[in-house]
């Protein structure tokens, strides 16, 4: 009969088996029973009654290597960093976490990321943005303040030019879809046919042009 | 696409434009449209004023801007962002 174990059974329990076997001449059990009660194999138990006899704790024995750097407290205190500032960069999280720490605790911004990763803290790009930038609003700002005292000769021999494209048939850029809010990036484009309707009803009033560009 | 300009005193010039600008077409297109542009408006110079489009800085434009006695106003800001709405 074969029983089901974990790959790792914990410290108690281990050390109840043990005693458990030790004693089992006295308690009159059998190792069967046992097995069945703990849910441990049999032929594992006798290796456990040996280590009982050894070292009556039954601690795990120490490892070889190098102990891991990051805890259950120091991971906690990663994440709570990550989530207060989501949109801050992994390599500015990290020096400010290395600062008070000793030299052997410090980690890489690899090691950062990957464990915010792990936690589903991935990064995100945020879908809308300022449209002007700190520099675009210092230009405008210098250019304002540079022709504020101009008077009218100045601006009578200044000559505005500029290109525009007109498109008389259909566009031929990306076609907006008009979606309820919260569906942003569904598929369903049951929506998409209203928005061709309006574009082509509007199209029919530039039909009575000589040429169409 | 179509150029055009207008300055303190009326409109100038509307031409069409039926290719792409390139830095060869744009001199082109200036040194046609400007001297016109000039009677109009009735100026002998300009300062020309331009969002700083592809073509609006090509090394061979600058040549044909000092032949037709035109210059750009010195710091212009760059295009206007755009301004979408939903």
């Amino acid at each position: 009969m074969e029983i089901e174990t974990s790959h790792y059974i914990p410290q108690d329990l281990r050390a109840i088996a043990g005693w458990e076997m030790t004693n089992r001449a006295d308690s009159g059990k059998k190792v069967t029973q046992i097995s069945k009660e703990l849910n441990i194999s049999y032929s594992h138990l006798y290796n456990l009654e040996k280590k009982y006899q050894c070292d009556p704790t039954m601690a795990d024995a120490e490892r070889l290597g190098r102990p891991p750097k990051i805890d259950e407290r120091s991971e906690r205190r990663m994440l709570r960093s990550v989530r207060t500032r989501p949109f801050e960069k992994a390599t500015v999280l990290t020096r400010e976490y290395n600062l008070g720490i000793e030299e052997e605790s410090k980690v890489s911004v690899t090691r950062f990321r990957e464990i915010a990763c792990q936690n589903n803290l991935a990064a995100r790009r945020p879908s809308h943005k300022p449209f002007l930038k700190e520099d675009h609003i210092a230009n405008r700002l210098a250019f304002a303040q540079q022709y504020v005292d101009r008077d009218m000769r100045f601006w009578r021999n200044a000559l505005f030019a500029d290109e525009s494209r007109i498109e008389v048939r259909p566009s031929d850029k990306r076609i907006l879809v008009r979606r309820p809010d919260g569906q942003r990036y569904s598929k369903d484009l049951s929506q998409l046919g209203r928005m061709v309707v309006n574009q082509q009803c509007f199209g029919g009033v530039f039909r009575g042009l000589d040429k169409e560009y | 696409m179509f150029w055009g300009c207008i300055s303190w005193s009326g409109q100038g010039v509307l031409t069409l434009i039926e290719e792409t600008l390139r830095g060869q077409s744009y001199t082109d297109l200036l040194a046609n449209v400007i001297p016109e542009a000039f009677e109009i408006l009735d100026t002998q110079s300009a300062k020309l004023v331009q969002d700083h489009a592809r073509v609006h800085g090509h090394h061979v434009v600058e040549d044909t801007k000092y032949i037709l006695n035109i210059r750009s106003l010195e710091s212009y800001p760059s295009n206007s962002p755009k301004f979408e709405f939903n």
